[in-house]
């Protein structure tokens, strides 16, 4: 068993800097699908929630923050992935937003029974979801023109 | 990915200094500074002549980002608040409810747009698809 180990340990290196500690295109590809498809679990379509307040600490995590606008995903959220990246079919924007207030996180949410499958932050840059201009105005009009979802592959 | 506002109105300038004069403190200095910014950009608004730094087409209509007009620009320049007093307004405004909340929120978000040297984009400058942009009025 000394013996393994002492191989092991001078290997893993050696197969690191042969660059096969990334994950292949194939499994992020699939990876992202598996999650779009739980985005889409069931009918109607999923929602995206823009919420004030910082992100929960997980998705389990119950909702905070004020609820400022819902947008609707498309019935078949994300196209197929490619090349580690999800691409969000049109998001119908909110015309009447609810509260005001400065959105600093989202959240996806399946339409049918509303669990949450994805969540990140929101600002005007460097976070996951960027604005323009991130302040809701109730009776205003939420827009996301892109959305994407990029699997890490280091 | 922007949020369109709703216009504001003269009439809703003139409705909201009773609701700020309600308030007190930083609250009422805050506002007080937001409303003079809007104030100061109707005054002097002027169209411009240059042509849109960037439109970007979303399913409710084309949003045409019309830079401030120079004159406009130079006007309101003393009046807009920094990066940390936006930080500073959000922090207390989170505070507020109901049509205070609106106000304030309606007022920091005009700011954050002419911060971004343009008019504000509000919800009626939204060009239908296939229709060449306006020059921008206040």
């Amino acid at each position: 068993m000394y013996l393994l180990q002492i191989l092991c340990n001078l290997l893993l290196p050696m197969l690191y800097l042969l660059g096969l500690d990334r994950i292949s295109v194939l499994a992020g590809n699939a990876a992202l699908n598996a999650i779009t498809a739980l985005v889409d679990g069931g009918t109607p379509p999923a929602k995206l929630y823009l919420r004030t307040g910082a992100r929960p600490a997980t998705t389990l995590t119950a909702d905070s923050g004020t609820l400022c606008s819902t947008l609707t995903m498309s019935n078949t959220s994300f196209g197929a992935a490619s090349s580690d990246v999800s691409t969000a079919a049109a998001i119908t924007s909110d015309t009447n937003i609810a509260a005001s207030g400065t959105v600093a996180h989202f959240r996806i949410k399946t339409g049918m029974t509303a669990v949450c499958i994805i969540q990140g932050t929101v600002d005007t840059s460097g976070a996951d979801l960027n604005f323009d201009n991130n302040i809701c105005v109730a009776g205003g009009t939420a827009a996301i023109s892109s959305f994407t979802l990029t699997m890490p592959i280091t | 990915m922007p949020v369109f506002a709703p216009p504001i109105t003269d009439g809703h300038l003139s409705s909201w200094q009773a609701l700020v004069k309600g308030t007190k403190g930083l609250t009422r200095h805050a506002l007080e500074t937001l409303h003079a910014l809007v104030q100061q950009h109707k005054a002097h608004h002027q169209p411009s002549e240059a042509p849109p730094l960037a439109s970007q087409t979303y399913d409710v209509g084309v949003a045409h980002h019309i830079p401030l007009h120079h004159d406009t620009k130079t006007a309101v320049a003393e009046h807009l608040p920094t990066d940390e007093e936006m930080k500073v307004y959000d922090e207390l405004f989170g505070k507020l409810q109901g049509e205070l909340r609106d106000m304030a929120y309606h007022l920091l978000w005009y700011a954050l747009e002419l911060k971004k040297g343009r008019e504000p984009i509000t919800k009626d400058k939204l060009v239908p698809h296939q229709t060449a942009p306006t020059s921008g009025a206040a």
